[in-house]
């Protein structure tokens, strides 16, 4: 059922033509779907409607075809492509309800939703309160401002900074060359940025950005790699694997295996696992940096420690276990100007395979 | 006023150390020469912007003049300041590029005819008003006040632009202006008298 | 004005320049007391002296051409040094090869390096002197926690057992001091022309916009914006350039960056700057021209809402 234009007139309607604003309205009930297309618009969508859905623009040269549905309630205009300003959307609408909102051009922004929402807009930026569901958020430029998501998040923009909640399931997030700020993730998260990425707490991360550091506070599991910038995480319970092409990489409190490497930093790993049974096996390389880690002293392992261009005169390797200096690789012959930088040192008998080496810089080996 | 003078002032103390720097990028210290060349390029670009009037050309005299420099360092004797030697090359190289474009008027000289200079052909009256065309960069940077300022300095002939340009924007005094040149202060004189005259004619107007 | 006047309007000229002689001087001020006329055009072209000076179009130079230009020159001396260091030959009287400090140190005693040779030119008269014994302590000014690299043998004697080595140091850095230190300013310019390290130039846009205080600032923001091949650098200079937008040189990168940046949502915060000060009387015309070809339909919106508001 489709209804023609509807124009509220107002008493001074003649004088006032341009402000006559366009309106439409339909019943809608707990669980359906609103979807409003709008060539040109800033969508501002009050989730304090009890029964039915409204929709008010501002500007008389914007015509809406609405179709009420039982399930499905729509709203779509193709607005002028020519207009004199922005056009805002009032979207009043209860809050059961789903949300699939597009606007070619022009802001989002939505109260609290108990449903799911998807949110998108070719350029502007998009802000929602909590939303109990799934939430698909996507703008090509312009930040994305999210509270609390219920179940599975993507957020996308290719330029703005993307800031959510608490996620209730797996996120997604993307920004080319923003920023990503996230709370409490319960599953997986898999975030890609141009700069900062920022995760209090997921279950596994998958972080990757070209130029920024990558900060997890507690994670299952993490791999994270970044253009320039520093990796560090608080807590991980699982395996970790980070590279930074320029950037420290700190791990203080790792409870499993650990590769990490970077171009030019220092690393600093704190092994600190739930149990000595599990694979800890360990790679560590600093292009141009030192090497710290703490290992607990009853850890049965392996560790090789080399430093490829040692400092001048200082001393480069320092281990609190005992080790046992290597001979320098053959074709030079050792004598006193040429102190020892490669050593290997059996822990407890051996076992997990450590391998620690920075081209230049030192490695330090401490008992935790 | 004071500005044109404490740049005045300014380079006859800088002359001392660049002394050193010319004599290291002499013998092949290319960061003693982007030194030398730090010091210089921004007024250089402008010079050259003025003169040329667009982006692209102005950025071709630039590139041109500092590898010219580059190339004939070694020839530097120290007989004049190292800036009298870069703006004389500058100058040179603006003037070229604006030869090769049309021409239209011609316009009297104002040297004698027996002036030559040694590095390029005689300067004979074949010097005209340039026709600067269209300029949308021009219309990025002006306000109503300096477009009027920039269709004024259009009136005046080359020689009488870059008379004006150095000794007003580049604050050089009318016997280095000669010498770079390769003519004399009274000459210099000549131009700025006359471009003087044509500014001023030109901003009452308005 | 009579005949003379002419001449006194040369003097005029030169005097606003500072041009004339002290005695000069004093004979124009006399006369500019007396006569009407020339006193006339003595204040009209001293006006115009005013109206040049306060003109910012005559005295600036749009500093993304200055940066272009320097880099493009830049690019042409790497070419001709190329071609010619073939021919340099270095000041220093020894074809070297790199040598490991340890293995050179015992065969040049023996005067075997392969490669090493000590040149005609510099034959000394030998004298027979005490070979002192190698010194125990390196020289104090290698760094403790330095490293070593590109070590070569400037030259070397195995008469006197004297040697001349020359190399590089690496070692860490720590630096403190203000913005408006010239050092930290250096380094952080340096660390902005990091080809290789987007992290380091990410940072050191961060700490540049945080005190953007001058041209200096502006322009080397305005290069990471237009040059920089990270897309977080771009923005985040971008970000930084928004404190300067009321700038005619920063509105013209803007629109160099709306006409040509891949990344739309960069394009999409530069059209919204240009926007948030639309002062130009042609904006609408320059962010037509540069949008012509743009396909995100926030951009073209915006350019056709401003167009339209415009008219």
């Amino acid at each position: 059922m489709i209804h023609p234009i509807r124009a509220v007139r107002g008493s001074l309607l003649v004088a006032l033509a341009l402000s006559t604003p366009a309106f439409a309205r339909c019943p809608i009930s707990d669980g359906a779907t609103l979807i409003v297309r709008a060539a040109v618009g800033d969508l501002q969508v009050d989730t304090a409607g009890r029964d039915s859905v409204e929709v008010q623009v501002e500007n008389n040269t914007v015509q809406i075809q609405e179709t009420c549905g039982k399930d499905i309630v729509q709203f779509i205009s193709n607005g002028p492509d020519q207009t004199r300003g922005t056009i805002p959307w009032k979207i009043t609408v209860p809050k059961t309800v789903n949300l699939d909102l597009v606007t070619m051009a022009g802001n989002i922004n939505v109260g609290d939703v108990d449903g799911n929402v998807v949110l998108r807009t070719a350029g502007g930026s998009v802000t929602a309160g909590h939303i109990k569901g799934k939430a698909a958020i996507i703008t090509q430029g312009g930040f994305i401002k999210a509270g609390n998501i219920g179940a599975d998040a993507e957020l996308r923009s290719q330029g703005g900074t993307i800031e959510v909640g608490d996620v209730g399931g797996n996120a997604e997030l993307h920004t080319s060359a923003g920023v990503i700020r996230a709370g409490t993730i319960a599953g997986s998260v898999f975030a890609e940025a141009g700069r900062t990425i920022y995760i209090a707490k997921a279950g596994e991360v998958k972080a990757t950005t070209n130029a920024g550091d990558i900060s997890v506070g507690d994670a299952a599991r993490i791999n994270a790699k970044s253009g320039g910038g520093n990796i560090t995480s608080r807590r991980v319970r699982g395996p970790f694997q980070g590279h930074t092409e320029s950037g420290d990489i700190r791990l203080d409190s790792a409870a499993s295996w650990v590769e990490a490497s970077t171009r030019a930093g220092n690393i600093f790993v704190r092994l600190v696992p739930d149990n000595l049974d599990g694979d800890l096996h360990m790679d560590l390389d600093a292009g141009v940096g030192d090497i710290t880690v703490y290992l607990p002293p009853r850890l049965r392992a392996s560790v090789d420690a080399s430093v490829q261009r040692p400092a001048f005169q200082s001393q480069q390797i320092i281990s609190e276990f005992p080790t046992v200096p290597v001979r320098p690789a053959q074709g030079l012959i050792p004598n006193k100007f040429y102190t020892g930088t490669r050593s290997e040192s059996l822990l407890n008998g051996g076992g997990n395979k450590i391998v620690l080496h920075t081209a230049l810089g030192k490695i330090t080996i401490r008992k935790n | 006023m004071e500005a044109i003078l404490k740049r005045t002032a300014q380079r006859v103390h800088e002359s001392e150390d660049e002394k050193l720097l010319i004599e290291q990028a002499q013998n092949g210290d290319r960061e003693a020469f982007e030194q030398l060349v730090r010091r210089h390029d921004r007024d250089i670009l402008r010079l050259a912007f003025h003169m040329l009037g667009n982006r692209e050309e102005a950025r071709e005299v630039f590139q041109e003049t500092f590898l010219k420099a580059f190339r004939s360092l070694g020839r530097f004797r120290f007989e004049s300041s190292f800036y009298t030697w870069i703006y004389r090359i500058a100058t040179n190289v603006s003037l070229d590029h604006l030869r090769k474009r049309q021409t239209l008027k011609e316009e009297i000289s104002y040297e004698s005819d027996t002036e030559t200079h040694p590095d390029r052909p005689a300067l004979k009256d074949t010097l005209a008003a340039t026709t600067y065309y269209s300029n949308p960069e021009r219309r990025l940077y002006g306000k109503e006040v300096g477009e009027k300022i920039q269709d004024a300095l259009k009136t005046l002939s080359e020689k009488e632009r870059l008379v004006f340009e150095l000794r007003h924007y580049q604050g050089l005094r009318l016997k280095m202006i000669g010498e770079i040149m390769g003519s004399t202060e009274e000459t210099a004189k000549n131009y700025l008298f006359r471009a003087t005259q044509k500014l001023r004619a030109y901003l009452a107007n308005v | 004005m009579n005949v003379n006047c002419k001449d006194y309007q040369h003097q005029i000229t030169l005097f606003l320049y500072d041009e004339l002689a002290e005695g000069a001087r004093h004979e124009l001020e006399a006369h500019l007391r007396e006569c009407g006329a020339c006193k006339e055009a003595f204040d009209s072209e001293r006006t115009m002296h005013s109206m040049l000076a306060d003109d910012p179009t005559g005295w600036d130079v749009p500093p993304d051409l200055l940066v272009e230009s320097r880099k493009a020159l830049a690019d042409q001396l790497d070419l001709v040094e190329k071609k010619r260091s073939w021919w340099r030959i270095p000041t220093f009287s020894v074809v070297f090869t790199p040598i490991r400090l340890l293995e050179s140190a015992a065969l040049i005693a023996m005067g075997l390096a392969l490669g090493v040779y000590v040149s005609n030119q510099q034959a000394r008269q030998v004298q027979p002197t005490a070979v002192n014994p190698p010194s125990e302590n390196p020289a104090p000014a290698i760094p403790r926690n330095g490293t070593i690299s590109n070590l070569q043998v400037v030259n070397a004697d195995p008469v006197t057992g004297q040697v001349e080595l020359a190399g590089e140091v690496s070692q860490p850095l720590r630096f403190h001091g203000q913005m408006e230190d010239d050092t930290v300013r250096q380094l952080l310019f340096s660390a902005l022309r990091d080809g290789n390290n987007p992290g380091s130039r990410l940072k050191a846009v961060e700490v540049l916009s945080q005190k953007p205080t001058d041209e200096s600032i502006e322009e080397a923001l305005i290069n990471a914006l237009v040059y920089d091949d990270d897309a977080g650098v771009r923005m985040r200079a971008l970000e930084g350039l928004k404190t300067f937008a009321n700038e005619q040189h920063v509105q013209a990168a803007f629109m160099h960056t709306l006409q040509n940046d891949a990344n739309a949502g960069i394009r999409i915060e530069a059209i919204d700057a240009l926007l948030a000060n639309p002062k130009d009387a042609k904006l609408a015309q320059k962010l037509t021209e540069a949008t012509k070809k743009d396909d995100n339909p926030y951009i073209r919106t915006k350019v056709l809402q401003f167009v339209g508001t415009t008219k």
